[in-house]
């Protein structure tokens, strides 16, 4: 773990992105705090994807500042690993050169580097699958092997953008399951992105609502229903209390920005 | 415009009509196809295009440049050249395979001053060549006499580096020392021989066939494309006339040949005039003697040396190609 | 299997026909030899062993002057994919070597290499290097700039995205690109060998056209084609191999 400075994990200083007169961002400020899985819930064009690149550093903002972990955002920096919808695994390597892969950029020597990518391919349940490529793999062992290198490479924040938006309702299950599991287990900061409230209940501690034109936080609302998030726990009262919240505040945004395109 | 067959064979006929009026048979101006380029054998048949001896017998030539003789040789059986001049060796090597598109029906000029094998210092004679590296231009006179000094001086083959080099390429090759030796014709000839140090081993009149026939490696000759001459015989003759009008002037007046033929060949008047005067001009009196006499028979053994050196598989029957009709 | 021995039957049938319209003297020799004529030339230089130096002596100039300009091609042409400075510095010197022909190179090389094999070599360099740097740089192109990000996110500075990245990236099109080149350094070197050679394949087509053997022309084009067919069939083994993850 990397030393820990006092204070929030991530701080959202003022964040402004435009391109040109379109507002992707505007007058973002959050802190997150280390442990937190948070989640980013809009519709499409509201800036979550935008609000994690440059979180990442893969963008840069037009007004504000972010810091993680203490350092100032300026470029990419492996300290906030990211997991992508279409899984970006190197298709010429093996499961298990993926997922040393950032430990190789780091320059840990092969026979190590090569122990650690195995623990972190068992974890993800993938135990002999090293020697397959990625074309060999369902989508589902794909993210599982995207997941493994990211972890691998040990970085303060995870984040996953619409992890699971292309895989089946069986498999999204199970993985989503296992990332809690590894939630737990690693304490990692996490912040996801998703169109599904029910994904958001099911995962998050704390939930950001999102909204378009311009995109900004509209509601912050704290998940406080019990771990583990069981079928009783999602069968609870309090968890449709949520849902109806969220639905409410969503459904406004949405007919607000299709009203707004009818112009 | 579209022509339908009607109008078509209407106009040709007025056409035809008209012309037939105008003038006399003899005097409309026919064109015959020449393959050329600045060697001097072709300069007869180009000072008798610019001094006006073809057009007083009515004939407009069409120049059409080659910068080798293969070139040449395969627009001859192609039917792209009617007459021209070309070296023996391309000739031959057709000759060999049976081509019977062409006839020799002139021998212009002996050039036998104007090229040869020239050597770097230090080499002073052909039996030094053992070893070294001998630039030439494949397939040409130099290539033969090259091969014919070494076998002279008791070099096997083998034993000295033999290399294709194109004519322009050679004395650059030499003055950098890249080749030990080089063979050329003139005006690359000359050229090297200007480089300090250098010396001449051997020109065409150490060739040995030239001890015994007075046949250079590579001699050039007139030929015809025999489809066209069949069809044009009285052309033909017409063309020589004006043809050896000019070798006259070569001949006899070497300064204002040279002077008509700068423009052409782009040599300086010093270099002109040992290209003109360096070559023995032959007249038109003197072919039937060359083209029936001594000259072909070395021609024969000419081929026949070309067939032991493995440049050609087997030697053609020379004066079968001669036809003397013409001249 | 059947489709096989219909290619088979196909190649058979058209010699058989070239074979009759020769003898049947519907054809001058000169202009269209046998192929009996040409076989019978290989089986002379077989049998006075001509034959092999001059396959063999085409190939190690082919050979040499393509990997040669592609060694050099691959990590420069990376190297100017990703870098829009350096393209730019690069560009116009590349536009200037590209539409020039392997041939108008013969002059400077002599005088700088002089009558040496190296010389060969340089012709056969210059008529792949450019081509094949466009080859690289446009591969790097279609790199899928995901796979740059995720890269860049575990950690990878510009080198190594370069080697661990888009070098593995584009190999594929870089390799198919690359067997267009090897035929264009099959090109380079019959120009080469125009001047100050004694063997190889371009020679033994030249020298035949001098002297109007053109069965040794026909031989000598027969043995370029075979040659480059069976390099081609190597160079597939390679980039299967190469490309295995592909399945």
């Amino acid at each position: 773990m990397n030393a820990q400075h006092k204070g929030p994990m991530i701080s959202i200083q003022g964040i402004a992105k435009h391109y040109g007169d379109f507002k992707a961002l505007e007058r973002v400020d959050l802190e997150i705090e280390k442990g937190e899985f948070v989640v980013l819930l809009g519709a499409s064009g509201c800036g979550k994807s935008t609000l994690l690149n440059l979180v990442t550093g893969f963008d840069k903002p037009t007004a504000g500042r972010i810091v993680v972990n203490g350092r100032e955002v300026n470029k990419v920096d492996p300290h906030c690993g990211m997991v992508f919808q279409q899984y970006a695994l190197f298709p010429w390597l093996t499961v298990l050169d993926n997922v040393a892969f950032g430990l190789k950029m780091k320059g840990i020597a092969k026979a190590e580097r090569l122990q650690v990518a195995r623990r972190f391919i068992d974890m993800v349940g993938l135990q002999g699958f090293e020697d397959k490529y990625p074309n060999a793999l369902s989508g589902g062992m794909r993210q599982r092997v995207s997941i493994a290198r990211v972890l691998a490479n040990d970085p303060d924040v995870i984040l996953l953008d619409e992890p699971f938006a292309a895989l089946d309702a069986m498999t999204r299950q199970v993985l989503q399951d296992e990332l809690l599991q590894i939630y737990e287990k690693s304490k990692k900061t996490i912040i996801f992105i998703t169109h599904s409230i029910d994904e958001a209940l099911l995962l998050s501690t704390r939930m950001l609502i999102m909204s378009a034109r311009p995109g900004r936080v509209v509601t912050d609302i704290r998940n406080d229903l019990p771990m583990p998030r069981n079928a009783q726990v999602q069968l609870s009262p309090r968890y449709n209390e949520l849902k109806g919240q969220i639905w409410d505040t969503v459904q406004s945004e949405v007919m607000r920005s299709l009203q707004a395109t009818r112009h | 415009m579209t022509l339908n067959r009607r109008s078509f064979i209407q106009q040709s006929a007025a056409a035809s009509f008209a012309g037939a009026l105008s003038l006399p048979s003899w005097a409309a101006v026919a064109t015959i196809k020449y393959g050329g380029s600045p060697w001097l054998g072709h300069y007869p048949a180009h000072l008798a295009m610019a001094e006006g001896y073809l057009k007083e017998v009515g004939i407009t030539q069409d120049w059409q440049s080659f910068a080798t003789s293969s070139a040449r040789m395969s627009a001859f059986m192609s039917g792209g050249v009617d007459i021209g001049c070309a070296g023996i060796v391309s000739a031959l090597a057709l000759m060999s395979r049976g081509a019977k598109q062409f006839a020799i029906i002139a021998i212009p000029e002996n050039f036998g001053r104007v090229e040869g094998l020239v050597a770097r210092k230090g080499i002073d004679s052909v039996a030094d060549l053992k070893g070294k590296k001998i630039g030439v231009t494949f397939a040409s006179s130099t290539h033969l006499l090259v091969l014919d000094v070494l076998e002279q001086a008791g070099i096997k083959p083998g034993e000295a580096d033999v290399l294709n080099i194109p004519g322009p390429e050679l004395h650059g090759a030499i003055k950098t020392g890249q080749i030990d030796a080089a063979a050329a014709w003139t005006p690359h000839f000359d050229n090297i021989l200007r480089e300090p140090g250098v010396k001449l081993l051997a020109d065409d009149s150490q060739f040995s066939l030239y001890k015994s026939f007075k046949v250079t490696p590579g001699p050039d000759v007139l030929l015809v494309r025999r489809e066209f001459a069949a069809k044009n015989g009285d052309l033909v003759k017409r063309y020589l006339s004006a043809y050896f009008k000019a070798s006259d002037l070569l001949r006899e007046q070497p300064e204002k040949a040279s002077q008509a033929l700068l423009k052409f060949t782009g040599l300086t008047m010093k270099e002109q005039m040992s290209a003109v005067t360096g070559s023995d001009w032959y007249p038109q009196a003197q072919q039937k003697e060359l083209l029936t006499g001594e000259f072909v028979q070395g021609l024969q053994k000419l081929a026949e040396m070309l067939v032991k050196h493995k440049q050609i598989d087997k030697a053609p029957v020379v004066k079968d190609w001669i036809d003397a009709s013409f001249v | 299997m059947a489709l096989a021995a219909t290619s088979a039957a196909s190649v058979l049938l058209f010699i058989a026909v070239w074979e009759a319209v020769c003898r049947a003297g519907l054809v001058d020799p000169i202009f269209l030899p046998p192929p009996s004529a040409a076989l019978g030339k290989a089986a002379a230089m077989l049998g006075d062993g001509t034959f092999w130096p001059h396959i063999l002596a085409s190939a190690r100039r082919v050979m040499i002057g393509f990997l040669a300009a592609t060694a050099v091609a691959i990590p420069l042409g990376i190297f100017l994919g990703t870098s829009s400075y350096a393209r730019a510095a690069f560009d116009p010197i590349l536009s200037f070597l590209r539409p020039l022909p392997s041939m108008s190179w013969i002059p400077l090389s002599l005088l700088w290499f002089g009558i040496t094999e190296t010389q060969k070599y340089s012709i056969v360099f210059m008529g792949c290097f450019a081509p094949a740097m466009v080859y690289v740089i446009e591969a790097t192109r279609n790199v899928d700039p995901l796979l740059v990000r995720a890269a860049q996110n575990l950690g990878a500075n510009r080198w190594q995205v370069m080697k661990e990245v888009i070098l593995p990236g584009s190999l594929s099109q870089i390799l198919s690109g690359f067997k267009v080149i090897l035929g264009l350094a099959w090109t380079c070197v019959i120009a080469a060998e125009l001047v100050a050679a004694r063997e190889g394949l371009g020679f033994l087509i030249m020298n035949g056209k001098e002297f109007f053997q053109t069965e040794v022309v026909v031989l000598g084009m027969v043995l370029i084609s075979t040659t480059v067919l069976i390099t081609d069939f190597f160079f597939r083994l390679i980039e299967n191999w190469v490309l295995r993850w592909k399945q």
